[in-house]
């Protein structure tokens, strides 16, 4: 069953009205907006799967010309913002504090008027972390003291390691 | 802190000279300093060709090259595949075939099909798909993109003539006429 082909019903062919856009160029995704005075951020991640943050020093960070702010997890506890709810009805630390739980963890943020200026900025804040060691993956960790899930959530691990480990 | 470098390109036939610190990405030149916003960021790590942007007819990856490099050398953006507002064949094609569903990887799709059809105006569906294996789609619309290269090839075929565009990329200018 068809209407007719003026009439751009059940069994017409539809262009789309965005392609125009799109094909051109023109686009407006959220990277390409530019607003006035809009800054830049650059995150700090952890380079190890278990590890104590023991202190974190981001005076050499805010020195650099054009860093704005060095954010960490403290600094977010302090306004209660450390942890957000997701999508899977758990929580995750937005920057981690006491401790990071997986490698590339977010453990700071900088603000930097350009571009640079936070990548300098990310690169000067000095991380100490304690009693760091890498998992290896599931067989490794199964067993041993693992880092667990964040507190007050089921975590990823309930859902995936039970399948097929033993 | 960091010093400039002055650098001098040809984008879509227009000349832009600008002073840039000599770490900035050419993509950072395109979309931050020359404004040209349709050339898109993805991946950063030269994976998925949202970048894609032709160097003197040649695809690249605009995220792995720096702008000091591309001094001199004369680029094509997805903004300058139209020609006095007319669509190429290739942009046209992928209208027409439902190449692109949210539009973020066509850019780099359209450019890489561009370069494919000016060096083989022919190709096969295996050389098609060779040719856009660096440009993910996360939409996975692969199928009718190669549909939308096979589609502007036969066009350009039809009308004898190139891949069209500002840009007048060098070898697709002197092409046409054969039937």
């Amino acid at each position: 069953m068809s209407t007719p082909q003026e009439l751009g019903g059940l069994g017409c062919s539809v262009k789309r009205k965005e392609d125009a856009r799109f094909i051109r160029g023109q686009g407006r995704y959220v990277d390409d907006v530019k607003l006035p005075n809009m800054v830049y951020l650059e995150l700090v991640r952890s380079p190890f799967a278990h590890a104590r943050i023991g202190s974190i020093d981001t005076s050499a960070a805010l020195e650099i010309p054009g860093v704005l702010a060095v954010i960490t997890g403290e600094d977010l506890a302090a306004a209660n913002l450390s942890w957000m709810p997701t999508l899977s009805h758990d929580q995750q630390m937005v920057l981690a504090t006491g401790k990071v739980l997986f490698q590339g963890q977010e453990v700071a943020a900088v603000v930097g008027e350009t571009r640079f200026a936070a990548a300098d900025g990310a690169a000067a804040v000095r991380i100490d972390y304690e009693g760091a060691s890498r998992s290896r993956g599931p067989p490794h960790g199964f067993g041993r003291q693992c880092a667990g899930p964040p507190r007050g959530s089921r975590g990823k691990d309930e859902s995936h390691l039970p399948l097929g480990i033993r | 802190m960091a010093t400039t470098m002055s650098v001098s390109v040809t984008v879509n036939g227009a000349e832009y000279t600008a002073d840039v610190e000599p770490r900035m990405l050419l993509v950072h030149l395109l979309r931050d300093e020359l404004g040209l916003t349709g050339t898109h960021i993805g991946c950063d790590t030269t994976h998925c060709g949202a970048c894609t942007i032709l160097l003197n007819g040649t695809p690249i990856k605009s995220c792995t090259m720096f702008a000091v490099q591309a001094d001199g050398q004369a680029l094509t953006t997805v903004e300058g595949l139209t020609s006095n507002g007319e669509l190429s064949p290739i942009q046209e094609a992928f209208k027409e075939e439902h190449g692109l569903q949210c539009g973020y990887c066509t850019p780099g799709m359209m450019l890489t099909g561009t370069a494919l059809l000016e060096s083989s105006p022919e190709p096969s569906e295996a050389e098609i798909r060779m040719a856009i294996s660096g440009n993910l789609c996360r939409c996975t619309g692969y199928q009718n993109i190669v549909h939308a290269i096979q589609s502007a090839a036969r066009t350009m075929a039809e009308n004898g003539t190139g891949t069209g565009g500002d840009a007048g990329s060098g070898s697709g200018a002197s092409e046409g006429g054969e039937e």
